[in-house]
C-alpha cells in the first residue's frame, strides 16, 4: 500500500532523496515562510505555494539548471526538508549545493552531513560535475560548519554581504573538486 | 544602407557562423525542405515555417539549450549559404549529434562543410566543453560520407536498414569524433605550421 506520496530516488542510511511532488508543495512554502528557518536561508520575501507549481512544472524533461529534491527522514518516515543544485553550469561542470532542513526539530543531527554527503555523490558521480560549491553565510555556523567538516574548502569571503537582522554580515563560499571528493569519501562512515 | 547589423559568432577563413534570425525564418525552411537536401538528411516530413519559429523562439534561461543552430555565411560573397547544428545536446554525458546542410546548391563541392564543421568542433569542444560528438550519415550520402572521412572522424557503427530514401531501405553510419582527438589533432597542425 503506497501510505504516503514518496518517491524515493537516493537512499541514504538515515535521509533519502525523493522526487518533489505537486502535492508537498504548501509544506515546500511553509519551510520558507517559517521564521527560524529563514533567518538562515535568508528569504526575504512571502512565498506561496503557487511559485513551486510553476518551479516544478517548468521544463520537465529538458536539463534543467536547477535540480531538487525532498529529503525524507528515514525512520520516522517524515518530510524534513529540501537539497539540490542550483545554478548548474553543464558547459564549465559546476553546480551550487542548496540546502534546507525545513524542520528545525531535526537540526543539529547530523541529516545535513549525510544530506551533503548524498549530494557530492550524486552530483560527482551521476551528473558529471568536475567542482562543487556551497555558500552559507556567517551566522548559519551549521551549514558551513558541514562544510568544513566534510572536507570542501572555504575559497570566497564575501564581505558584508547580506543585511540580517539589523547588521550585515559576510557569506562565505566553499568548494570542492572531485578528485579531491575522490579521496575523502571512503573516510566517512554514518552512525 | 552598408551599414547592416551582423550576427557573426565564430569567424572562419572564407566563411562565419552566425546566430540565427527570426526574420530569415523563411529562407531557413527553404533549406530544410529542399528536395536534394532533404533525400538524405531523414526529413520525411515537411517542416513549416512556423515549427521553425518555435525552435527559434526566446528560451527562458532555466533550461539549458539542447539544440542550437549557427547560420552558415559566406564572406566574399555576404550571403548565408546554409545551417549548421548541434542536437539533441546531452549535457551529463557530454555528447551531441551534429548537422549541417548546405541549402545553396551553388555552393556545394567546395570544402564549405568541412571549414563549417570545424569552426562547429572547436565551438562544441573548446566553449561548450563536450566530450564526443556524433554524426549520422545514410549511406546513400556520398557527400556526406565523404565529408566525414576527410575530417578523420571514425565509423563507429552501422545500422542496417535505418532510412527509408525512394522505395528502398539503406544502412546509416554512425561517425564520432573525440574532445581528446580533436585537441591533439589541432596541436599537431598547429606545430607543423610553426615550422
Amino acid at each position: 500500500m503506497p501510505d504516503k506520496n514518496k518517491y524515493p530516488f537516493i537512499e541514504g542510511k538515515n535521509i533519502s532523496f525523493c522526487v518533489p511532488n505537486l502535492e508537498n508543495i504548501k509544506l515546500y512554502a511553509s519551510w520558507d515562510n517559517h521564521p527560524e528557518v529563514r533567518k538562515y536561508s535568508r528569504n526575504l520575501f512571502p512565498v506561496n505555494p503557487e511559485q513551486y507549481k510553476k518551479y516544478l512544472e517548468d521544463g520537465q524533461d529538458r536539463v534543467p539548471r536547477e535540480i531538487g529534491f525532498e529529503v525524507w527522514h528515514n525512520a520516522d518516515d517524515k518530510l524534513i526538508g529540501f537539497i539540490g543544485f542550483n545554478h548548474i553550469n553543464w558547459a564549465d561542470r559546476y553546480g551550487n549545493i542548496g540546502l534546507t532542513i525545513g524542520e528545525p526539530k531535526y537540526w543539529n543531527k547530523n541529516l545535513g552531513f549525510e544530506a551533503t554527503y548524498m549530494i557530492l555523490e550524486y552530483g560527482f558521480n551521476e551528473l558529471n560535475l568536475v567542482k562543487i560549491t556551497g555558500n552559507a553565510y556567517e551566522m548559519n555556523i551549521g551549514s558551513w560548519k558541514i562544510c568544513e567538516k566534510i572536507g570542501m574548502k572555504r575559497e570566497l569571503v564575501l564581505k558584508k554581504q547580506a543585511y540580517v537582522k539589523g547588521k550585515y554580515v559576510d557569506e562565505y563560499q566553499y568548494y570542492i573538486f572531485k578528485v579531491d571528493w575522490d579521496q575523502l569519501r571512503i573516510k566517512i562512515e554514518f552512525k | 544602407m552598408e551599414d547592416q547589423v551582423t550576427f557573426t559568432f565564430i569567424r572562419g577563413d572564407i566563411i562565419e557562423l552566425w546566430a540565427p534570425t527570426l526574420e530569415k525564418v523563411n529562407l531557413y525552411a527553404k533549406w530544410i525542405n529542399l528536395p536534394m537536401a532533404r533525400a538524405y538528411s531523414r526529413v520525411a516530413l515537411p517542416k513549416s515555417v512556423n515549427l521553425l519559429k518555435k525552435i527559434l523562439e526566446p528560451k527562458s534561461d532555466e533550461i539549458m539549450r539542447t539544440d542550437i543552430f549557427l547560420e552558415i555565411y559566406h564572406r566574399d560573397d555576404k550571403k548565408s549559404i546554409g545551417i549548421v547544428g548541434l542536437n539533441n545536446i546531452d549535457w551529463i554525458n557530454r555528447k551531441a549529434n551534429i548537422s549541417i546542410i548546405i541549402g545553396e546548391s551553388d555552393y556545394w563541392g567546395k570544402g564549405l562543410a568541412i571549414e563549417s564543421l570545424k569552426l562547429l568542433f572547436s565551438y562544441a569542444f573548446e566553449d561548450l566543453n563536450l566530450h564526443k560528438l556524433n554524426a549520422i550519415v545514410h549511406t546513400p550520402n556520398e557527400r556526406s560520407l565523404r565529408v566525414f572521412e576527410k575530417l578523420n572522424l571514425s565509423c563507429e557503427a552501422t545500422l542496417k536498414d535505418e532510412i527509408y530514401v525512394d522505395g528502398r531501405y539503406y544502412d546509416s553510419k554512425i561517425f564520432s569524433l573525440y574532445k581528446k582527438d580533436w585537441l591533439n589533432r589541432n596541436k599537431e597542425e598547429g606545430a607543423l605550421n610553426a615550422r
